[in-house]
Formats: structure tokens, C-alpha cells, sequence
């Protein structure tokens, strides 16, 4: 096991690996941030598969925890190393002022795209497999919104790490499956917003008004206090002519069956479910 | 005894949208929303209107009568007020609101002093 700590912007982060291979490559990636005069309990884990070890059925997982918790599991070291970069940056989200970063998803079904607040998936997925089946779900769980035009958009790597150094991790810890293309870009625009509440007394569905919309994007705001008043403008710019709900969360079966709903745009369900 | 003419504190970013409006006060980063009517009424609190000259003005576009209107007025007003949208209009707020614009710079202090420090949760 290899670990050791960093410094990123104002934190002191500790990485450890069960793999030479990787901690070789931390070390490469990450010299200028290496602290050797502070100490740091190890934030993030990269567990690499060992792939020359052919016991058990199938293929192995590369696995990156944040403390207990396993963020990302995935056939392709690349993957992993680029999730552990932006865990990393977003450390420093709150600091910046460069876009409004939103705890926001983008959720597609079928080409029709909706924005979900970030912590609201966790729960759908206790649905079971059927989550990722039914929708395309996104790589990251932050968008950034323009701070002047108010375009949505991936937050903006502050780490500076190229392409060519993920594949050099691929090729020291070996590979057991397909190399994963690039992480899939978040759309300029979306063509609804969902919020979510508990309050099994309303209606599953409600249309929300745009201020309603954009009160509730603006609460999932990282840097609101960094932004301020400036970020609502560009937000209700992001949502300007989109379809707007507000929706039940009070099962996890009835919010996956309610993203469903708005998604497909029936209207007859639609009307059925703003009325019961 | 003066008339108090209700005005938005300075600080305070309105984001009018379709009649209705979402707020942002910094001190302590609060978010507002507010529905067509409470828009209605924020809109005119700029300090050179009393409640009863808001009333007025409301039930005239609305054809509505003023006594009514003015209720719901004051009340509204109130509620901005409960709020700290408002500028104070007596000691007693003004010192609430120096007193909870300092606690709120302290909490954002302390907020970026525990993000640097402590990024494991205990």
C-alpha cells in the first residue's frame, strides 16, 4: 500500500494505492504537489485490479473510494485516474468565481435531456439496474453555468494533467476490457429541469414556475456565497423556455417513475400525475 | 409619528422573473423566493411610496379596492421585514441586522477555515 499526501489549492489531501503501478504514476502526476513536511489520513483510495491474477469469475474492477465511500468502479484505470482528478479539483469549487457550479445532473432518455439535482440519484438508483437502463446518466455530478450567457457546461479542469498521462496509467496497470472514450460532454442546454420535495400531500407532478426553477437551481449552487447575486441572472437564463417541474420524492419507485414520466413528455400521464 | 416608506435594503440582488422574483441577500447567503404579489409590492418598496400610497396604486391597475388592497399591503410588507429585506425602520432592527450581517461574515470565515482544514469528516 502506498500513500501519501498533497496539497491542492488550500487542501491537504492524502492518495494511497494498493498498486506500485499507480503510485508510480501518482507520483509522476502529481511531483509539484507532493507535501514531505505535513501529514495526511489517505481522502481518496485507488484500488487497482490486479489483472495478471486470473482467479474468479469475470473481469475486475479498478475502484476510486473517497474515505469509505466507492465513487467510481470501472473496467478502465483511465476512467478512474480522470474521476480522481475532478474529486480533486472540485475540491477548490467553492473558491472560484469563474461559472456558477451547480450540484446538478444531466439526465438523458431517448435524446430528450433534463436536469436533475445531483443527490436526488443516489436514491432513484435504489430502484435497482433498471436506472441505468432507462436513462444516461452523467459522468460527473456538477455543471457549470456561464456566468454572462447563462450556457451550461462542464466545470473547468484546473489540474493540469493531459490526456497522454491517463493512457500512461492504462498501460502501467494493465488493461481487462475496453479503453472508455472521453468523458461525455455536458449539452449547452437542456430541455427541462426537474426539482424534487417531500410532500406526499401535493400532487406527484407540479408544473414550477421559472423564479420557482431557479430558486431551487441557485440552493444547489456550490459557490453561491462566492458568486453571489450575480449567479441568478445567468441561471434563469439556463432555464429560459424550458419545461419546469417540480416532483415527488417521497418513494424512490414513485421519483424513478416520475423522471420517466416528465422525460417521455406524456402529456395524458403528464396530466394524470399533476391532478391525483 | 413619520410615515414609513418601505425601501429594499442596497445589498440586496433581485432577480425579476415573469411577475414573480428570487433574491439573494449575502448576508448569510439566503435565497427568496417570492410569488406574483410579494413581487408586486417588493417592486414599489423603493423608499418614496407609503403602504397606503402602494394600496393606491395596486387597486387602481387592478381596479380592486384600496382598503382591501392595503391589508394585504401590510402584511406583505410585514413578511419582507420578518425577512430583513427591508431597510430597518427602528433601532431595534438596525442593531438585529448589524448584529446578523457580523454573525453571517463570521459564519463564511469559519465555513472556509473548516474547508481548508478538514477534509476528512470525523
Amino acid at each position: 500500500m502506498v500513500s501519501k499526501p498533497y496539497r491542492f489549492g488550500r487542501h491537504v489531501v492524502g492518495i494511497r494505492t494498493n498498486s506500485e503501478a499507480a503510485g508510480e504514476w501518482l507520483d509522476k502526476t502529481f511531483r509539484d504537489h507532493e507535501l514531505f513536511d505535513e501529514e495526511a489520513d489517505p481522502y481518496f483510495s485507488l484500488y487497482m485490479a490486479d489483472n495478471d491474477n486470473k482467479k474468479g469469475i469475470g473481469k475486475r474492477f479498478h475502484i476510486l473510494y473517497k474515505e469509505a465511500t466507492d465513487v467510481l468502479k470501472s473496467l478502465d484505470a483511465a476512467e478512474i485516474a480522470r474521476r480522481l482528478l475532478w474529486e480533486l479539483d472540485s475540491l477548490g469549487l467553492y473558491y472560484r468565481d469563474d461559472g456558477i457550479f451547480v450540484e446538478t445532473s444531466v439526465v438523458e432518455r431517448n435524446g430528450v435531456t433534463a436536469l436533475v439535482p445531483t443527490p436526488i440519484l443516489p436514491y432513484i438508483r435504489l430502484t435497482g439496474r433498471k436506472v441505468e437502463r432507462e436513462f444516461t446518466l452523467p459522468d460527473v455530478p456538477v455543471v457549470s453555468v456561464d456566468l454572462v450567457s447563462g450556457r451550461l457546461g462542464p466545470v473547468s479542469r484546473q489540474l493540469p494533467v493531459s490526456d497522454a498521462a491517463f493512457a500512461d496509467l492504462r498501460r502501467r496497470v494493465g488493461q481487462d476490457g475496453a479503453a472508455l472514450g472521453p468523458p461525455r460532454a455536458v449539452p449547452e442546454e437542456v430541455d427541462i429541469i426537474c426539482a424534487f420535495h417531500y410532500d406526499p400531500d401535493s400532487p406527484p407532478i407540479i408544473p414550477l414556475s421559472r423564479a420557482l426553477a431557479v430558486y431551487y437551481l441557485a440552493r444547489n449552487a456550490i459557490n453561491l456565497d462566492k458568486v453571489g447575486g450575480r449567479a441568478l441572472e445567468p441561471l434563469a437564463k439556463a432555464i429560459e423556455g424550458k419545461r419546469c417541474y417540480l416532483l415527488q420524492q417521497a418513494r424512490a419507485a414513485q421519483a424513478y417513475e416520475l423522471l420517466l414520466t416528465v422525460l417521455d413528455g406524456d402529456e395524458d400521464a403528464l396530466l394524470a400525475a399533476m391532478s391525483e | 409619528m413619520a410615515v414609513t416608506k418601505p425601501r429594499v435594503r442596497d445589498e440586496i440582488t433581485i432577480c425579476p422573473i415573469e411577475g414573480e422574483a428570487v433574491l439573494y441577500d449575502p448576508s448569510g447567503s439566503h435565497l427568496h423566493y417570492l410569488n406574483h404579489s410579494a413581487a408586486l409590492v417588493l417592486d414599489l418598496c423603493d423608499g418614496s411610496v407609503t403602504m397606503k400610497e402602494m394600496a393606491g396604486e395596486i387597486a387602481d391597475v387592478y381596479e380592486m379596492r384600496v382598503d382591501e388592497v392595503e391589508k394585504q399591503v401590510r402584511k406583505t410588507v410585514r413578511e419582507l421585514r420578518a425577512r430583513k429585506l427591508l431597510v430597518p425602520t427602528t433601532r431595534r432592527e438596525a442593531d438585529e441586522a448589524a448584529r446578523a450581517a457580523e454573525s453571517a461574515r463570521t459564519a463564511i470565515d469559519e465555513r472556509e477555515e473548516i474547508r481548508i482544514h478538514v477534509t476528512r469528516s470525523s
